[in-house]
């Protein structure tokens, strides 16, 4: 839930909503950046979160990207068992992202992140990203080639895991007896 | 038809109660009361009012036989008394053929017990004990030495040694009531008697008591501790292997520990022959009486994950011993093996999980690291190996 007055509280320590946007992977270097940043910088909402306080869950749906700009978050993810177990811990300086592919489509999370302390984001929807996408076809455009090459990066990934684990099974199974 | 049935019934447990020694002497003297209890009371009952009922003469007849006597019933006729005679006689006995039943039972017993033949369903947490060697007493007595808490009552010796060698054993003091079961202990059937999934431990020693070459004596082993597992596959289990190159059998019949004593004999003789008093330290570590014991502690909880040197000097305070290493992965295998997978799941990245699941495969347990560098950490599940000199107990004491 966005809170007013934290708000004026987060946009102080975060400095220029637009300067944040524009260091983002996501869209540095697009041509036309000046053009759209109003449109841009209203897609987004300031919001923040308290301690452990989940941003998201894993194994939700997702309709909106996070980018995180103060504060420190924990990434976690649980194992078939249920065991939930720490990832990677990232801080607000390093203005991370996730979730962008939500904008495109409606995405299962495949971690869950959690706050370790006062932490404050900017949140787009599907929605408003559809929206801005109308009215800015260009540079909409740039921002889902960028995406789904993310994506296609994650499909690599995923491929040469499961390349592994089939080479780990068939090793297991080869090997016959147990010690 | 129901009748017919119950009738062979009858007559069969009848037929098996005959053969036994005692329905006889039962039968003529329970014969013999009532006979005489009947002619006291048929000679009786005109004259003696005390011994009128036959029921009331029954009771005379009790009272007399057993000899008790109240007094209150006296036979007044000469056949009477006669007749009180025999009774008394009959009682006397039958309270001897009791008695000695019973005692003869309780001697047939002990003797069972002697030869090695003993129900034992029933008892738990004994340390068991397979094969026999010929220097027998000796080993159980330095069992007993180096565990001041074990009693010989918790012994279960499987074996088949001669007999007067058991019964030299059992008529000393400290081994009593020791328990020893005669028979092949590498058979299934003789494991089964003496309840091996409630044993704490077995120890199964190089059987020389049979002879043979030391190829068959571990064979013997082998066996005893494949039959071991398949009554009770998560026994603790000791063996003493004297042919160094049969371990893998042995392994694969999941012994947890294993005993060269021929290597160490070896070593031992190798080792005195490099350097000078090795064979006096050896001495003192081994020797129950030497008062110097190296054994295993657990670690305590807070201490898990600490450097080597802390918790080193933690029980050079506490207890006053020196720990020369860690002996990583004791305890219950299977926990182990359960928390080293869940471990090994918590990463998200496929290879590193593959590297994970394999390390959980080579686990050694009880794997011994001596002399470790002083930061090493000592993981969980690992005990501290530790020398503690007795002797300087008594000298603070003293």
């Amino acid at each position: 839930m966005s809170n007013a007055l934290a708000i004026e509280e987060l946009s102080e320590g975060i400095g220029s909503v637009e300067e944040i946007l524009h260091s983002l992977k996501l869209f540095k270097g697009i041509d036309g950046f000046e053009e759209v940043h109003s449109d841009l910088c209203a897609m987004f909402e300031l919001r923040s979160f308290s301690l452990e306080e989940r941003l998201i869950n894993e194994g939700e749906t997702g309709d909106s990207l996070f980018v995180l700009c103060r504060g420190k978050v924990r990434i976690l993810k649980t194992t078939i068992t249920g065991d939930e177990y720490r990832v990677v811990d990232l801080d607000g300086a390093e203005h991370a992202y996730f979730g962008e592919m939500a904008l495109l489509t409606a995405d299962k999370r495949s971690a869950s992140i959690m706050a370790l302390e006062e932490v404050g984001c900017l949140v787009a929807t599907r929605e408003k990203f559809d929206a801005f996408s109308k009215k800015n076809p260009l540079f909409a455009i740039e921002v889902v080639k960028r995406i789904a090459v993310r994506m296609a990066e994650h499909l690599k990934r995923a491929n040469e895991d499961n390349a592994t684990l089939y080479q780990a099974l068939i090793e297991e199974v080869s090997s016959g007896k147990h010690s | 038809m129901e009748e017919f049935t119950i009738f062979v019934f009858l007559r069969k447990r009848f037929r098996g109660i005959w053969k036994t020694y005692w329905i006889r002497p039962l039968l003529y003297l329970g014969g013999t009361f009532f006979i005489a209890v009947t002619l006291a009371w048929l000679l009786e009952r005109e004259t003696n009012p005390q011994l009128s009922s036959w029921s009331g003469t029954l009771w005379w007849g009790f009272v007399t036989a057993t000899t008790v006597g109240y007094g209150d019933q006296v036979p007044i006729t000469n056949g009477g008394k006669i007749a009180g005679v025999f009774l008394v006689i009959a009682g006397l006995s039958g309270a001897g053929l009791l008695s000695g039943s019973i005692a003869s039972f309780l001697v047939s017993q002990k003797i069972r017990e002697g030869r090695g033949v003993r129900d034992l369903s029933k008892t738990k947490n004994h340390f068991l004990i397979l094969g026999w060697k010929k220097d027998m007493e000796k080993v159980l007595t330095d069992i007993l030495d180096s565990d001041p808490k074990l009693t010989s009552s918790e012994l279960v010796i499987v074996g088949h040694p001669e007999q007067d060698q058991v019964d030299v054993i059992k008529a000393g003091e400290r081994f009593s009531d020791l328990v020893f079961i005669r028979g092949d202990y590498t058979s299934e059937s003789v494991l089964k008697r003496v309840n091996p999934r409630e044993a704490r431990k077995a120890l199964i020693v190089a059987d020389d008591a049979q002879g043979g070459q030391a190829s068959e004596v571990d064979s013997r082993t082998i066996l005893a501790s494949i039959s071991l597992h398949a009554l009770a596959p998560n026994i603790y289990t000791c063996a003493e292997l004297l042919n160094q190159s049969l371990e893998r059998h042995l392994k694969n019949a999941d012994v947890n520990e294993i005993l060269y004593s021929r290597e160490y004999s070896r070593a031992m003789l190798a080792n005195s022959a490099v350097s000078n008093g090795f064979a006096a330290v050896m001495h003192d570590l081994m020797s129950p009486a030497s008062g110097v014991r190296m054994r295993t502690w657990k670690v305590p909880e807070e201490l898990i994950d600490h450097p080597f040197s802390e918790v080193a000097e933690h029980f050079r305070s506490q207890v006053g011993g020196i720990a020369i290493g860690i002996l990583e992965n004791t305890g219950n295998e299977n926990i182990m093996r359960q928390e080293a997978l869940l471990e090994a799941q918590r990463t998200p990245d496929a290879r590193r999980l593959v590297e994970n699941l394999r390390k959980v495969k080579e686990i050694v347990f009880n794997k011994p690291i001596l002399g470790p560098k002083a930061d090493y950490p000592v993981k969980s599940h690992s005990m501290m190996i530790v020398i503690e000199n007795h002797n300087l107990d008594k000298e603070i004491a003293a």
